[in-house]
């Protein structure tokens, strides 16, 4: 029997547009896809799980998927598992903040020195996820 | 009545493009300094899921949706609850209107992006301000009793016109009852 090696990992991000930990999630994902892993990593806007077609419903089922939410009504983890396909891993920001001790952002836009910390914590766990997820694969 | 000056914005999610970028930070002008306590915002995702209390804000105030990309998440996630955005953008526009400032950035837009969106918004304040007015005006001469919504789907009628001032291509799409005109004044 082939077996399929697998190469990449879908991170799909909360965009949270209404709370500071939103646009933390999304910052933290951009940095695992430009800087952190690069080539093994890709994602999907969430919202085309219903704007999309049969392709982007198919994201989950194509790649081993990492959620990342901002917040505790987990519409990332949820609506990849409803629409697409049942994430490999699902990360949750206020949990990753409070394991490292950190504070939450305030802000939703513009962040700067105060939130990389936070930042750096989230992306590191995001890519902790991502070498997981590819050693079991 | 606060109910009636809510206008919802609602801008792409994604992470992906310049443009995402664009219409989340215009969408952040517009809530924030350029019609803070009016211009209100809500995660589009939390439409995915079908959040009861980010349905009720959707249904119940009249929605600028700003997309980043053609496939357009944020006109259909409002259009997949059964009601169509009073008006739409995509992103892009903003720019053709302004050629010297051409957004970059995923996670956070450059200089140029950043002031391409606090233009946007200032030029959207007007339809804002319009929605705002029609929504109450609805509110005011609406039965006891009614839907709380004076904006649905069915029966509504959709034209497309272009800025005067800058140039930005409008989708308007408005209640053909409403108790003021449909024509977009920008």
């Amino acid at each position: 029997m082939n077996e399929i090696q697998v190469t990449k990992v879908g991170i799909v991000s909360c965009s949270g547009e209404e709370i500071p930990d939103g646009t933390l999630c999304r910052i933290a994902c951009r940095k695992v896809l430009d800087a952190l892993r690069p080539g093994e990593t890709v994602t999907i806007c969430l919202p085309l799980f219903i704007a999309g077609g049969e392709e982007e419903r198919s994201f989950a089922a194509k790649y081993p998927t990492i959620t990342v939410d901002g917040c505790e009504k987990l519409c990332t983890a949820k609506a990849t598992e409803m629409l697409s396909g049942k994430p490999g891993k699902s990360l949750l920001v206020p949990e990753i903040l409070k394991r490292h001790g950190l504070p939450a952002p305030t802000k939703l836009r513009h962040f700067g020195l105060e939130e990389e910390p936070a930042v750096k914590a989230v992306a590191e766990e995001i890519t902790k996820a991502v070498d997981e997820v590819l050693a079991e694969a | 009545m606060d109910k009636a000056k809510k206008v919802v914005v609602l801008p792409c999610s994604g992470i992906g493009k310049a443009y995402g970028a664009l219409a989340r930070e215009t969408a952040y002008e517009l809530a924030e300094r350029v019609r803070p306590g009016v211009a209100t915002l809500t995660c589009l995702p939390l439409l995915v899921i079908n959040d009861p209390a980010a349905r009720k804000l959707v249904t119940d105030h009249p929605v600028i949706a700003i997309d980043g990309c053609p496939k357009e998440c944020a006109r259909k996630s409002v259009e997949a609850l059964g009601k169509k955005p009073a008006v739409s953008y995509q992103a892009i526009r903003f720019y053709t209107a302004h050629k010297d400032l051409k957004p970059e950035g995923v996670a956070q837009l450059n200089e140029a992006g950043q002031k391409l969106a606090r233009i946007a918004a200032d030029e959207l304040a007007a339809t804002v301000d319009r929605l705002a007015a029609e929504e109450a005006v609805a509110q005011v001469s609406k039965p006891a009793g009614s839907p709380t919504s004076s904006r649905p789907g069915v029966g509504a009628t959709s034209t497309s016109e272009v800025c005067g001032d800058c140039g930005l291509e409008i989708s308007d799409t408005a209640d053909s009852k409403s108790a003021l005109p449909a024509k977009e004044e920008l």
